[in-house]
């Protein structure tokens, strides 16, 4: 924490360099565009910046990351109040009330509630990635190899059963990926693995392709099969977004703190973010209320309870990202692979390392979940008139950003081809209800797993029991073990399935 | 809405996927010294599919539904929407041909264009999108971030 706090006035002066500001700014802007536009994902807003944020010194490049993610959150609640369409898989649990609630003239206060709870939400994720985060680093500082096994397969396990309601195809969809993570040499003895004789894929399949492929490439294939549908306002003028606001907040005060707690837990845990927080907050909100009936009709409880919980997971996800370079959902699995490449290695290591970069994201964080609320409401009085884009136009814009970014990452046209197969995997899967998330970490965390394993097997000499020996690494087995076997069991069974 | 299989569809082709990633690591030499080495993740990734493969094929035989085929949607029988689907993945495919022969600029506007009238755009909106969709990016990567786009037939006009 010491090195975090000397870093502090550099990392002010980076994160407020006009360099980094105008980055920022960009961000910012995109972000919010991203958000609101209903089918494109904060993650895609990620996968599209991550191209530009490879050429970029690394404070411009996290705040980018993190100015763009908080603002496509918030931003997807725009089109879910005004148009009955979530502008994010996250805004989905609420569109309803959003909407209803726009419709009987209360416009300004769903989108009030939205902002504020989104802030809220942000700022607290932060203090707990803040007061969390390098602690626990300090504590994983013992870890060995055997630890750092158990902990990747306990990501792997969680993310299966976090996403989507079939274990099976959550798997199938881990397989997917670890699969693709077998690709290019091996991680021990170097042989070129499936590489079919091309030299491309000797370093494995490049990761910043098949992250456009599959967040981007594959939502184009799908929204151009797809009606375009007349946009429908319900409001387009506004008025105040804070009249009436202070009421409302008062009264459910304690589902904003529930919302926050929970919504910064499933951030932590991988593979799930920011939807599924504000689904759980949702569905939990509505258990403890004492009107669950107006849930879905328009109420502004379900508001407060998701608003705050969807904003809270972002920052939650970057514990485990940082600490243990296990993501905590699908953006921080891709902001992992942009760290790598900038040499920063994410690992208990992090803090003391890279004292001055983490210390501006942390600043970023807290800066984003500021600047939320008078850029929020700029984006709400400007939506009517952006959210009509024509469809026609946008989906090829979007796919030249796709392509112009996978190839400028080698300067090699190879990487189109990439992006191009990722797009049709991550299409079919998501036709067979198979969640891309899992996969995301099999890819991520394949290569760390594989070496974690061979590594300590070598070390050890070829003995498994010492994946038992030491109290913490049993700790780990024990409850990775017994996860295993109740998945397996259910998955057999049946049980699992919807 | 797009392509599903069949759950037995689905289990028959990870099975093919499971052997053709079991029958190339037989050719993957051991780690000298060591009892595991490059073929032991394939191999457990491949018994997984196999393990994912056989539950689909149980699921499917307690339903009475092992039977093969492809759940088309409904857009698959509007020729129009098919279409686009096609134009889209074509237009990446010529897009990674000719964009180092052709040149970034030409290759990028001539395919922004194809697909913006494919996509029903007015000509007015798509001349103007797909001119500045292709100047912007073209002076944010290769002026601010400095990646080389290649230049193609516009070699000496253009840096």
């Amino acid at each position: 924490m010491g090195a975090l706090i000397d870093a502090f006035p550099q990392a002010m002066a980076l994160v407020f360099d006009p360099y980094t500001l105008g980055v920022g700014l960009l961000a910012t802007m995109f972000g919010l565009f991203v958000g609101a536009m209903p089918g494109l994902t904060a993650t895609m807003a990620v996968a599209l910046l991550i191209p530009v944020t490879f050429f970029i010194p690394p404070v411009p490049a996290l705040v980018a990351i993190v100015m763009s993610t908080s603002m496509a959150i918030f931003a997807g609640d725009i089109p879910g109040a005004l148009l009955r369409i979530p502008g994010t898989p996250a805004s989905a649990a609420y569109a309803d009330d959003a909407y209803l609630l726009t419709k009987k003239g209360k416009g300004e206060l769903a989108l009030g509630i939205c902002l504020v709870t989104s802030a809220i939400g942000g700022i607290f994720g932060t203090v707990i990635l803040i007061v969390l985060a390098p602690p626990l680093a300090d504590f994983a500082l013992k870890f060995s190899m055997f630890e750092y096994f158990w902990l990747v397969t306990l990501g792997l396990t969680c993310a299966v059963f976090v996403t989507g309601n079939d274990l099976l195809r959550g798997m199938i969809g881990l397989l997917v990926g670890l699969a693709i993570a077998c690709v290019g040499q091996d991680v021990t003895a170097g042989f070129p693995r499936y590489t079919f004789g091309i030299k491309e894929l000797l370093s494995g399949v490049d990761f910043i392709p098949a992250m456009v492929g599959m967040f981007a490439v594959s939502e184009l294939m799908r929204r151009v099969t797809e009606n375009a549908g007349e946009a429908d306002f319900a409001q387009t003028k506004f008025k105040s977004f804070f009249r009436g606001l202070w009421p409302v907040l008062k009264k459910y005060n304690f589902n904003i703190w529930r919302g926050n707690v929970i919504g910064t837990a499933i951030g932590i845990l991988p593979g799930a973010g920011a939807d599924i927080a504000a689904w759980i907050s949702y569905s939990v909100g509505k258990k403890f209320s004492k009107t669950p009936e107006t849930f879905g009709k328009g109420s502004e409880e379900g508001l407060v309870d998701a608003g705050a919980a969807n904003n809270s997971a972002i920052a939650g996800a970057w514990v485990p990202a940082l600490v243990f370079g296990i993501p905590g959902d699908s953006v921080t699995a891709v902001v992992i692979g942009m760290l790598q490449m900038k040499n920063i290695q994410p690992g208990p290591d992090i803090f003391t390392e890279k004292p001055v970069e983490m210390t501006a994201l942390f600043i970023a964080f807290i800066l984003a979940n500021i600047i939320m609320i008078p850029l929020g409401i700029a984006a709400i009085r400007v939506a009517a008139k952006v959210l009509v884009i024509q469809r026609a136009v946008l989906l090829p814009l979007i796919l030249l950003f796709c392509v112009v970014g996978s190839f400028a990452i080698n300067n090699n046209a190879f990487a189109i081809w990439i992006m191009l197969a990722a797009g049709i995997v991550a299409w079919m899967m998501e036709a067979n209800d198979i969640p891309i998330a899992p996969a995301i970490l099999g890819i991520v965390l394949g290569d760390m797993l594989e070496k974690k394993f061979l590594t300590s097997m070598m070390q050890s000499d070829g003995r498994f029991g010492a994946f038992f020996e030491r109290p913490i690494a049993a700790v780990l087995a024990a409850i990775t073990v017994t996860v295993w076997v109740a998945l397996a069991w259910k998955a057999w069974k049946g049980r699992g399935a919807k | 809405m797009n392509l599903k299989v069949t759950d037995f569809t689905l289990a028959l082709l990870l099975l093919a996927i499971a052997a053709a990633m079991s029958i190339a690591a037989l050719s993957f030499p051991p780690m000298p010294g060591q009892a595991f080495g490059p073929k032991l993740f394939p191999n457990i990734v491949a018994s997984g599919f196999a393990f994912c493969a056989l539950v689909l094929i149980r699921r499917a035989a307690k339903a009475k539904a092992l039977k093969l085929g492809v759940v088309t949607p409904e857009w698959w029988n509007e020729p129009g929407r098919r279409g686009n689907l096609a134009i889209l993945l074509l237009s990446i495919v010529a897009y990674t041909l000719l964009l180092e022969p052709v040149g970034y600029l030409i290759t990028t506007f001539g395919v922004m264009v194809i697909l913006m009238k494919r996509l029903g755009a007015s000509w007015r909106a798509t001349l103007i999108a797909s001119f500045l969709g292709t100047a912007v990016t073209y002076l944010m990567f290769a002026y601010w971030l400095r990646v080389p786009l290649p230049p193609g037939l516009l070699a000496g006009i253009v840096r």
